[in-house]
């Protein structure tokens, strides 16, 4: 290895995986290095462009990060065609090969743990927007009555907290069908309309680990959701399969078994 | 619906940071770069989505001074 590169770790894969020939960031091979039963998948990259004085340097780069994110989860997702794939946390660079094998051997029994715990699962996305608002308030109709108006506007007041009600009870009834289906869930604070790109308040922001062999379930049960939810002015909208970004944990604290 | 997350990149882009930003596997004994510097790019990746964001404020602050009965 010359002193111009950085190793670029990706994600780790079962021990004696082959991930595909698919390009890394920068147009840069991907390989993986063996620790124990664990193989990590790596990617050795320009220290001038990928070391650590460019992270530095573009730390709030937007426009850069947006690149290496993208080519960087491409490479995970690329692998999780072929295999589990436990997602490390960017960015995790480091000097060779050989730093690199230090650090995770010290690590390697908490890792495959991680893995096993992620094995034969894929992550699902599913978000609720809130697509139709409940009725405004209306103004006074002309010749109207102020009784008549004052009536009219507590009924719909009414109905507008029993549609909300309506709709909170549909959306937690989701999850949990949702759940069902699931190894495990999380609730993610809802993405502001900034992140998510919509207009409309988001809901629920939820992701599930669920077996890679029961997409076509999970899939069938969201089609199903998704059209009692629309009915009540919901929509949901599912993604996947990810990466188990969403549950890749590293239990650290854990004393090692005896 | 949709079930590819390449399907929409704008909002693939908002799913794939919402997962990094605290997803994924951290080793202790790390690397070339500090706790701070990682905390920076942290803030770095939120700030992706920081021009959507103006966009949208300066949306909805047009929207309100144009009447308080649109909402």
């Amino acid at each position: 290895m010359d002193a111009g590169t950085v190793v670029h770790t990706y994600c780790a894969v079962p021990g004696a995986t082959e991930v595909g020939t698919a390009g890394g960031i920068d147009g840069s091979s991907v390989s993986t290095v063996a620790v124990g039963r664990v193989a990590l998948v790596i990617g050795e990259l320009s220290a001038e462009r990928y070391g650590a004085d460019a992270w530095r340097k573009h730390a709030t780069d937007s426009e850069w990060l947006a690149e290496v994110v993208g080519q960087h989860h491409a490479v995970l997702q690329a692998a999780l065609a072929e295999t589990d794939v436990l997602p490390l946390r960017l960015p995790g660079i480091y000097q060779d090969v050989a730093a690199l094998r230090r650090i995770y051997a010290a690590q390697e029994d908490a890792l495959a743990q991680a893995l096993s715990s992620i094995r034969g699962q894929v992550e699902m996305g599913a978000k609720v927007y809130l697509s139709k608002a409940t009725p405004a308030a209306a103004s006074a109709a002309s010749g109207e009555s102020g009784r008549g108006y004052l009536t009219r506007r507590i009924s719909e007041a009414a109905e507008r907290e029993e549609s909300r009600q309506r709709q909170q009870a549909m959306v937690v009834e989701a999850h949990d069908t949702l759940s069902q289906q699931a190894k495990r869930a999380v609730v993610n604070e809802p993405q502001d309309p900034a992140l998510s790109g919509r207009r409309e308040p988001m809901l629920l922001n939820a992701a599930y680990l669920i077996p890679r062999n029961s997409q076509n379930e999970f899939a069938a049960c969201s089609e199903t959701l998704h059209h009692a939810l629309a009915s009540e002015g919901l929509l949901l909208e599912v993604t996947g399969p990810w990466p188990a970004y969403n549950f890749a944990e590293l239990s650290l604290s854990k004393a090692p078994a005896p | 619906m949709s079930l590819q997350p390449g399907e929409r990149r704008d909002v693939g882009l908002a799913d794939l940071l919402d997962r990094l930003i605290d997803g994924g596997v951290v080793l202790t004994g790390d690397v070339m770069l500090s706790v701070a510097d990682v905390d920076l790019v942290y803030i770095g990746l939120r700030l992706v989505v920081a021009p959507a964001r103006i966009v949208s404020e300066s949306i909805r602050g047009a929207r309100s001074v144009e009447g308080e009965h649109g909402g």
